[in-house]
């Protein structure tokens, strides 16, 4: 979840053609055994499977699409109808929790109307608590938001991360609507105490983490940085 | 230097060639041995190591890596930056460590992007060492002196600088399978070749037969690192006889509670260390096909696995005919769909084989009818590391570490509310007082202990009085066992005295009714009606019987459920109601919190404020609270 890419752009169907070839890719193994990674991989891709790629999948793989409807519901990274563009990912680790996610919980659901795993209806924002522990448990409470993290996050805070998302959207409808265009069409209500400061204030102490397939291209590129290449003379 | 130091920092542009026999890897590590002795230990530039892990990466350590070598190519210094696997300092992060050619190996703590700058100008340009605070924004505070080949290793300090021994953190930490945390590159296998790496494959494979490593590890009395504790070496007897072919070896990744990080850690850290360990097993009982079962919460675990499995393959420890030896095996990375009953045994084998993870009745054990209905045996990640080591250094060395009954060490993840939020390991038979004290450094802001929950999720609570006790697996008068506490997976919780018990108490029987599967019915409908029970108190709703029921049908869901999950998801609550009796009391008959944390009792107290008598106490049932008693009807009060 962490590093993992996401996939903003919101699919709204499954190329039946592309989860053919999904299953192509695992021939060699028995079907059961195949069956996760190929929904991994659509999940991946499209981010939300369906029962048309449920259909597909137990045609291709030569099994019961009720056995693969029974198993992937039992498992919650498969998501059955579209994500938002962006997403709020809420730590609830005993650690965090510990620190007070609750608070941050009723923040979200108050001001996006959107309860635990859920989108607003304009399809812009999912929230998604979960209690798997991220292993950064001395920030609790730990908040993620597009691939980034805020550590310490309390509930002005978790206001301005809303806001930013807020302003994000709104900017761009700005660009694409009227410039008269009015505060109705922001995404949320804003925030009562929430000015273009704070939100500089989280803007400066975000810090994007590039996942490690950006990592890896960078330093496959001729171009790279390096480090040896510094003379060592000078100092 | 004939590599650039990205290379080894990716470790993923060096071509790995393979090796046909036991000389060739030979050679190849004697000359990784004076490589890393070359590189590493005498270095001949500044290097710079930062160590990433799936939390440092969260707190922008790709970021500062890419400042640092950004910074040092525009300003022309001459330095190396390397990324290695991370401390377990996770307090202090992101932690920046430098090595000058002939000097020792400081760690800085606490250096986002912003500080990269000033600490090349003031420890790699200039020559300051010690605390460079001043100004606020760019304060640069050292954290310790490591060893160049351990971290222990350091023996004089640096200024003001401790040596890692000396910080509290350190202090009673034996690291054995942490030894190369923060040493070695988890993406380049000729870093943990250099460091000693796959010797004890060579031995166990050509020097050993296959029972003496079994009996090898029988006789370390290596117990299960995944919470049971249950022997690992008759497990892999069990399935060395165990009729069947073809036999599986399968890791358990799949962590997912939801405070302990030990594996995932282990497996961005030391990927090539787990491999090892499971080669070894695997050829002790004669399995050629293994899994490594990784939960989807742990992307970058489940990379740097691949990637480790990869170069395994590539150098000839994994595949057909490993080393010459005749012996082939594979090893697959599978990613569960992140349920966290997928760590049970016998629910994991039903995950790779792409059913719903919901455990089974027992017997067969799974090393009798696991993956497919064949023989499997089923290891958690830290039992496997344990491997190599024990086959290299024999299993006397093991017995002396530890306690008698529960030898080794142990990997525990501390979290809540400590000074020192971090992954260390301890010896089995630290006191946990040594635990919350030294190696948590107390609590934070000097509150007041309250207690520490045990076991990950399914673990008692211990008090400040029980905190002399000993950590290990046993039930002994000595050890933490004999107050429902439990060892379980490692996972250490620390509360002070804002944190509301009946809350928390709460929020484990959510955890673990949210995660029952639902196939046994004790399980299923029993957590859900503790949970009724708790939510019922928690929000001043809670009767007096409600003390009894929870004593009772936490003791049938534990004595009836199917699997480990259910017969250990009460023993928080047990815990609780007996160690917080006065808490949950004031719950019930005050609808009041004195911690203050608990919402919605304390929304009922603002409005008795304004309101007196607003909300009527609960009719005083006939029992006494003793648990002895019949349970009355549960009625939901009208209010």
């Amino acid at each position: 979840m962490s590093d993992q890419a996401h996939h903003y752009a919101i699919a709204r169907e499954i190329d039946l053609a592309r989860v053919r070839q999904i299953c192509d890719q695992y021939r060699n193994i028995s079907p059961e055994e195949a069956l996760m990674p190929v929904f991994q991989e659509i999940q991946e891709e499209y981010g939300f499977v369906n029962e048309a790629a449920c259909y597909e999948v137990a045609h291709q793989l030569s099994l019961s699409p009720t056995q693969v409807y029974s198993s992937l519901t039992f498992y919650w990274i498969y998501k059955w109808r579209p994500g938002g563009k962006h997403r709020i990912f809420l730590c609830e680790g005993s650690g965090c929790y510990t620190t007070g996610t609750t608070r941050l919980r009723r923040v979200v659901e108050e001001r996006l109307g959107i309860g635990a795993g859920e989108t607003t209806f304009d399809g812009k924002i999912t929230f998604q608590p979960f209690s798997t522990c991220m292993g950064a448990c001395e920030w609790s409470p730990l908040v993620e938001v597009d691939g980034e993290f805020y550590g310490f996050v309390d509930e002005a805070k978790m206001n301005q991360l809303i806001d930013q998302i807020n302003r994000q959207e709104y900017d761009a409808e700005d660009q694409l609507a009227a410039p008269n265009s009015d505060a109705q069409y922001a995404l949320v209500a804003p925030a009562p105490n929430s000015g273009d400061a704070s939100t500089a204030n989280v803007a400066q102490t975000s810090e994007r983490a590039p996942s490690l397939t950006e990592y890896e291209a960078e330093q496959s590129a001729p171009s790279g940085p390096r480090p040896n290449s510094g003379n060592a003379d000078s100092k | 230097m004939s590599m650039s130091s990205i290379d080894m920092a990716t470790g993923a542009e060096r071509a790995i060639e393979k090796m046909n026999d036991r000389a060739a890897f030979e050679q190849v590590a004697q000359n990784e041995t004076a490589r890393w002795q070359r590189e590493y230990n005498n270095v001949e530039r500044p290097t710079v190591l930062i160590g990433i892990s799936g939390s440092s990466v969260a707190h922008g350590a790709w970021k500062v890596y890419f400042e640092f070598v950004n910074q040092l190519k525009q300003r022309g210094i001459a330095a190396d930056v390397r990324v290695v696997s991370e401390m377990g300092t996770n307090w202090a992060m992101p932690v920046v460590d430098i090595i000058k050619p002939g000097g020792p190996r400081i760690a800085y703590q606490i250096i986002t992007a912003d500080k990269v700058g000033a600490l090349i100008d003031r420890a790699i340009v200039g020559d300051e060492r010690g605390d460079m605070s001043g100004d606020p924004l760019k304060d640069i505070v050292p954290l310790c002196v490591y060893g160049h080949e351990a971290w222990d290793g350091a023996t004089a300090r640096v200024g003001d600088i401790p040596l890692a021994k000396e910080l509290p953190f350190y202090e009673v930490q034996q690291r054995i399978l942490m030894r190369d945390f923060g040493y070695l590159n988890p993406r380049n296998i000729y870093d943990y070749i250099g460091r000693g790496g796959y010797s004890s494959l060579i031995k166990a494979m050509f020097d050993m037969p296959p029972t003496d490593i079994i009996d090898t590890v029988k006789k370390s009395n290596l117990r299960g690192r995944g919470g049971a504790g249950f022997p690992a070496g008759i497990k892999w007897e069990g399935a060395r006889n165990a009729k069947g072919e073809p036999k599986y070896v399968v890791c358990n990744a799949h962590e997912g509670e939801p405070n302990v990080f030990k594996d995932r850690r282990s497996m961005e850290g030391e990927p090539h260390m787990l491999i090892e360990g499971m080669i070894i097993e695997a050829f002790a009982i004669g399995s050629h096909i293994g899994y490594i079962y990784i939960g989807d919460e742990y992307p970058l675990a489940i990379r740097t696995m691949e990637h480790a499995v990869e170069q395994a393959r590539a150098a000839g420890f994994l595949g057909k005919n490993i080393l010459g030896s005749g012996y082939d095996l594979d090893i697959q990375v599978y990613m569960g769909g992140g349920a966290y009953i997928s760590g049970e045994a016998s629910a994991l084998q039903f995950g790779i084989e792409g059913q719903r993870a919901m455990p089974r009745t027992k017997p067969p054990r799974s090393v009798e009818a696991g993956v497919w209905g064949k023989p499997t045996c089923v290891n958690n990640v830290e039992t496997m590391m344990y491997v190599p080591d024990i086959i290299r250094h024999g299993a006397d060395w093991f017995l002396a570490l530890g306690t008698a009954k529960s030898p080794g060490t142990k990997m525990v993840t501390l979290m809540g509310l400590p000074k020192y939020v971090g992954l260390s390991e301890v010896p089995l038979g630290t006191t946990m007082r040594d635990i919350v004290f030294k190696v948590g450094g107390g609590i934070r802001n000097d509150r007041p202990f309250k207690a520490i929950q045990t076991g990950g999720t399914s673990g008692g609570l211990m008090l400040d009085n029980h905190l002399d006790l000993q950590l290990t697996f046993d039930n002994g008068p000595q050890d933490m066992g004999s107050v429902k506490g439990v060892l379980g997976s490692g996972g250490f919780v620390v509360y002070d005295d804002s944190v509301s018990i009946v809350d928390m108490t709460r929020y484990w029987m959510r955890f673990n009714r949210y995660e029952s599967c639902g196939k046994c019915v004790p399980c299923r409908i029993g957590t859900k009606s503790l949970l009724d029970i708790l939510d019922r108190i928690a929000t001043g709703l809670g009767r007096v019987e409600d003390m009894d029921a929870l004593k009772e049908w936490s003791e049938h869901v534990i004595s009836m459920s199917l699997c480990g999950l259910g017969q250990a998801a009460p023993l928080p609550t047990l815990s609780a109601i007996e160690l917080f009796r006065d808490e949950f009391m004031e719950a019930i008959l005050n609808q009041n919190d004195p911690t203050g944390r608990n919402e919605a009792l304390v929304a009922i107290q603002q409005r008795r404020r304004l309101e007196p008598g607003y909300g009527r106490l609960p009719l005083l049932a006939a029992s006494n609270g003793s648990g002895q008693g019949k349970v009355i009807t549960l009625t939901p009060v009208n209010r």
